[in-house]
């Protein structure tokens, strides 16, 4: 009898032991990689001109250009990324004299026809009055760059170069116009 | 007008339907021990992508991103859902350093609230929840990104890992952690030895008593 109260003690303690034991738990653990990535702000400046047959090409160098001539230069602005931009332009022009004529160079002879319906001149530059979104393009600065009849012999063999540059910034939380907007880029040299 | 009216209830029910698809939130999911974790949607970038809506982030965004964590395990068990962030991938971090992430639960308590290539608050496990199966939860994500955030960091991809673990067990077994260490186990194990000291005790007084 003696013996089999100690066999029933020892399964009672036993019982409580694995009850105890029971309590290890499953677990697993896995890894998200999760990802952020940022958008851009891409912009193309378009030289072209326009032939007699009046389809565009690009822009190439012009020699032998006489006063009151006119060379077909169609200066755009197009957004290649993937944001909505505010665009503005910067137009330079420079004459280089033949050499041995001495004199300074009259620049307001080399002229352009410049779009102010949709550009507006403010601070050295030509900001477009609306914002550029993905895949469009502005409509042109200005189509042709003309050389003043009075231009006289001192400007023979001369060069003229017109430099433009664009500029393009993001829309979202940057103002409700270029003019307003911050953060231009670098200069992109057409 | 009937049929106007017929017609702006379908197109309202069509708006309503498509809601839900444009606002889709991300979801962990653990489905038992043969499964485990799914995470979803994934992306081009990483299968277990959490990170929907933070895609071709500009400056001056602030970003939200909903996440659902659900318990999908069979009926027979509950499970302690647990997260940990393990920081920015190796060449990540300049770029993710330069925005912040907050991470808040269901009941607004925020988990995390640093730059988003730390690990901070989450550097150690934080309990998600005790679910039985089918219950969920969910992550209440944002992202601020700065508006001074410069042009080195366009078209810049960033990664960071969080690690989701689970501990499962069966269904009466439910109690949370209430970080009481006692050692429960021990004292069991005591007192039902000590019962059953008592009982062989009492049998051994009764058999001399009879004796």
């Amino acid at each position: 009898m003696k013996k089999k109260i100690i066999t029933i003690a020892l399964i009672v303690s036993l019982v409580a032991v694995a009850a105890v034991g029971s309590n290890a738990y499953f677990t697993a653990a896995e890894k998200a990689t999760n990802v952020i990535t940022s958008g851009s702000v891409k912009i193309d400046l378009l030289e072209m001109s326009v032939p007699a047959d009046g389809k565009p090409v690009p822009f190439e160098d012009v020699s032998g250009v006489m006063p009151g001539a006119s060379v077909s230069k169609v200066v755009t602005v197009r957004n290649t990324g993937d944001n909505a931009a505010w665009v503005r332009v910067s137009v330079g022009k420079a004459i280089a004299l033949r050499e041995g004529v001495t004199g300074e160079p009259d620049l307001s002879l080399v002229r352009f026809d410049l779009n102010s319906e949709n550009w507006t001149e403010h601070d050295g530059y030509y900001y477009y009055n609306t914002a550029l979104e993905p895949g469009a393009e502005t409509e042109p600065l200005f189509t042709a760059v003309t050389f003043a009849a009075e231009m006289g012999n001192m400007y023979q063999e001369s060069t003229a170069t017109v430099t433009v540059l664009a500029q393009a910034t993001q829309l979202v939380h940057n103002g409700s116009s270029a003019i307003e907007a911050a953060g231009w880029p670098a200069e992109t040299e057409g | 007008m009937k049929k106007r009216l017929f017609t702006l209830l379908m197109v309202l029910a069509l708006c309503l339907s498509l809601a839900p698809a444009a606002m889709a939130d991300s979801s962990v999911t653990y489905k038992g021990q043969a499964e485990k974790f799914v995470f979803a949607p994934g992306s081009d970038y990483s299968p277990t992508d959490l990170f929907e809506n933070f895609k071709g982030v500009m400056p001056g965004d602030t970003l939200t991103q909903k996440i659902d964590v659900r318990n999908a395990a069979d009926e027979k068990v509950n499970v302690k859902i647990y997260m940990r962030a393990l920081g920015a991938k190796s060449g990540s971090e300049e770029f993710l350093s330069q925005m912040t992430l907050n991470v808040k639960a269901a009941d607004g308590a925020e988990l995390f609230d640093a730059p988003a290539d730390q690990t901070a608050q989450l550097s150690d496990w934080v309990c998600l929840g005790t679910f039985k199966s089918g219950a969920n939860t969910s992550l209440d994500v944002s992202l601020n990104v700065p508006v001074t955030m410069g042009d080195d960091f366009q078209q810049a991809i960033g990664y960071l890992d969080w690690e989701f673990m689970v501990e499962e067990f069966p269904v009466d077994d439910t109690n949370p952690k209430t970080g009481d260490e006692t050692p429960i186990a021990l004292y069991v194990t005591v007192c039902a030895v000590s019962a059953a000291a008592i009982i062989v005790l009492l049998l051994t007084r009764r058999k001399k008593e009879e004796q």
